[in-house]
């Protein structure tokens, strides 16, 4: 869907906050033509792209390769001395677009101080070889390197200085070092600019909800999480229970608080969060831990990390709805991070592919593959042990009551009923040409217990500290035994949540986020384990 | 009232990582107080100080340091000439006169102009700048940037003519200022 991608992007980052930052750079104009923008629209949004899916590694070596190559450019006919030819390039000529910094590099010489180093200019592109390690940078990159350029130096104006001198007489290690402070600078950027933007939209999200009433109750509240759906951050039953509460407790307190000197009020709050911080909060941990019976969990093993488990506490408190949408849960709970993780992991491999020629199968790029392989384990082992522990949730469930009794009963009917319309399958659904598509979902039936069994296997070779690559069985049968009926059971969540999404009347929203994003995980699973 | 709840809100939400969260809280409402300015912006007004549409630019740039170091290292690094602050002062009386590396720069103040119009004239040792029809002056004085533009009115010779009530005058007239000339 890239069409729709760069509308979303624009939304997002006008939701985001980052409106600001990116509006000054597309109002900048070229010197030497007023009429021209210096950053076309394309680079400004790929940049805003870049930063709210947080991908811009790549974009950050590449541009410290451009810069290493500006920095060891001198000019041929050395009348004037140019101080820094970073400068230089990006602002005092603004080479920002393919001829002119052709032409940039063509009236210079470079001036190589570095061993073993050779610098070219081709037709299309630059080529830097440092020793083994050699990087081509196509000239049609330039105006999306030079706004990543702009938008980093906006951030921190000693970046100038900063490059040139790590850059000088320095190679690989400098180019490095570039790439590394520069992605630092985004991070801190990203990390400090937009919790605060997203929080105040929850917030506003609450406000307007909380005149209709006043009462959070289990429906209510489930009625809060659906209309949520598309609110960062809130589109997670937790995350959204989690906002909710605290939004509650601080609507209370402030109506405890403030009623007599507000502003007073609001400077010693103020103060006193920045001052003591725990004093505050402790009431809030008290309300916490009300909220949420530990105990519960506690006869547990430590399975599950921190975090896992406040999510199978606060699942724990609807049951009933856990019963009637244990798909749409399961997804939502397991899926969502899974995907995450692989959509970044893949969404690396794509963009390494696209920047490295095909045929080069160097040792990166295999250790990249190996590191994939590697999330792809990781990710399956806690898609079972999530789904083994869903189970020992509700002991009520028992394996019979899961395959024949009790909800999912329902829920493969539905299913079935679903799968005899194959043909209208779900958008983007690939396994549809699998060797898995002709087998209906009956035999899901017969495949839970070896699943299930897996699953209990995988559960107890995990150790203590929650699930780490290491972790990660070795003899990896449990695995292919257990990913027919993984495969399987995905397709049914598919079909499952597409149901839900039909009965929540709310379909596009939902779509976007889960179904595109499930086909690349069955994809990848079938790819691997199937074929 | 909504105010305070909001902001309890947000630093709930933060809960976690309280002290990060505050650090946060702290920046973003530094960043959203300052008028926010491009490096190319900047850029132009280095080399075009006068441009009416950078007078506002440099309005931002005389408030905030930063931006003020950025200015003076991008014109450092832009080829300009540079004279340092001076040690001795000058009075009224005296012509003032600053010598650098490549040139000389001084203030006449003349019969032929009223009272309060005072001459400047700046004059290269070299030829490397007299390839342009006008020359910049900018002055680093009392945490502020003033800019002048020089017209130049012979071969390695620019001059200018300003008021004595001018901010400008008190800046070059003073042995605090720091000058680039490009």
């Amino acid at each position: 869907m890239p069409g729709s991608d760069a509308s979303l992007h624009a939304s997002v980052s006008v939701s985001q906050g980052l409106l600001d930052d990116v509006a000054l750079l597309s109002d900048v104009h070229l010197r030497a033509e007023p009429d021209v923008k210096k950053f076309s629209y394309r680079s400004t949004d790929t940049l805003v792209q870049a930063l709210v899916s947080r991908h811009y590694a790549n974009t950050c070596w590449e541009l410290s390769h451009l810069l290493w190559f500006i920095s060891q450019s001198t000019q041929t006919t050395d009348s004037i001395d140019i101080h820094s030819p970073i400068l230089d390039f990006f602002w005092l000529e603004e080479s920002v677009y393919s001829t002119s910094a052709k032409y940039w590099f063509m009236q210079r010489k470079a001036d190589i101080l570095v061993p073993d180093t050779q610098l070219l200019v081709k037709d299309t592109r630059l080529k830097i070889k440092i020793r083994d390690h050699v990087f081509e940078l196509s000239f049609s990159r330039i105006n999306v390197l030079a706004c990543f350029a702009e938008f980093v130096v906006n951030l921190h104006p000693n970046c100038i200085t900063e490059w040139q001198t790590t850059l000088w007489q320095q190679g690989l290690n400098g180019i490095r070092k570039v790439s590394s402070d520069m992605q630092k600078y985004l991070y801190d950027y990203l990390s400090e600019h937009l919790p605060p933007v997203r929080m105040s939209k929850k917030y506003a999200y609450f406000v307007a909800k909380a005149s209709e009433s006043d009462h959070l109750s289990r429906e209510r509240f489930i009625d809060l999480w659906r209309g949520a759906a598309d609110i960062e951050g809130l589109a997670r039953l937790n995350a959204c229970f989690d906002s909710c509460m605290a939004w509650k407790y601080a609507r209370d307190y402030a109506h405890k608080f403030g009623e007599t000197t507000y502003s007073e009020a609001l400077d010693e709050h103020t103060k006193l969060m920045s001052e003591n911080s725990d004093g505050v909060f402790q009431g809030l941990q008290d309300y916490k831990a009300q909220q949420i019976d530990l105990s519960e969990f506690a006869q547990q093993p430590k399975l599950l990390s921190k975090s896992q488990i406040e999510k199978l506490q606060i699942v724990g408190k609807f049951p009933e709805q856990c019963i009637s949408n244990a798909g749409a849960l399961f997804v939502i709970w397991v899926f969502s991070p899974v995907q995450a993780v692989l959509i970044q992991a893949l969404r690396n491999k794509m963009n390494r592919d696209a920047l490295l020629d095909k045929s080069d199968t160097d040792d990166s790029y295999q250790s990249q593959l190996s590191f994939l392989n590697a999330v792809m384990k990781l990710n399956e082992h806690t898609m079972m042990a999530c789904w083994q522990v869903i189970r020992q949730c509700f002991p009520e469930l028992s394996l019979q009551a899961f395959t024949l009794n009790n909800a999912w009963v329902n829920l493969l009917s539905k299913a079935k009923l679903i799968t005899d319309d194959a043909n209208t399958s779900i958008v983007g659904d690939t396994a549809e040409n699998t060797p898995f598509s002709n087998i209906t979902l009956i035999k899901l039936q017969d495949l839970l217990p070896s699943f299930i069994d897996s699953c209990q296997q995988a559960l107890k070779k995990n150790n203590r500290q929650g699930f780490t690559e290491l972790s990660i069985l070795p003899e990896g049968e449990g695995y292919v035994t257990a990913i027919k009926g993984l495969v399987l059971l995905n397709k049914l969540i598919a079909r499952l949540t597409k149901e839900l999404h039909k009965e929540f009347n709310d379909e596009n929203a939902i779509q976007a986020k889960f179904l595109a994003d499930r086909s690349i995980i069955k994809e990848e699973l079938v790819k691997r384990y199937v074929e | 009232m909504s105010g305070l709840s909001e902001k309890l809100f947000v630093a709930i939400e933060q809960y976690e990582s309280i002290s990060e969260a505050i650090k946060a809280n702290k920046n973003a409402n530094i960043r959203a107080n300052r008028q926010k300015l491009s490096i190319s912006q900047i850029v132009d007004v280095v080399l075009n100080p006068t441009k009416s549409a950078n007078k506002d630019c440099l309005m931002v740039i005389n408030q905030h340091l930063e931006y003020r170091r950025l200015y003076k290292q991008l014109i450092n690094d832009s080829y300009a000439y540079y004279c340092p602050k001076q040690v001795a002062a000058s009075t009224e009386e005296t012509i003032l006169t600053r010598r650098a590396d490549a040139f000389e720069l001084s203030v006449v103040t003349s019969d032929n102009y009223d009272d309060n119009d005072i001459q400047i004239v700046l004059s290269f040792d070299d030829d490397s700048h007299t390839l342009r029809d006008t020359a910049n002056i900018h002055c680093f004085y009392q945490d502020s940037i003033f800019p002048l533009v020089l017209d130049q009115i012979a071969a390695k010779k620019y001059s200018a003519i300003i008021s004595a009530r001018d901010a400008i005058y008190m800046a070059l007239s003073h042995n605090d200022c720091e000058i680039f000339i490009r």
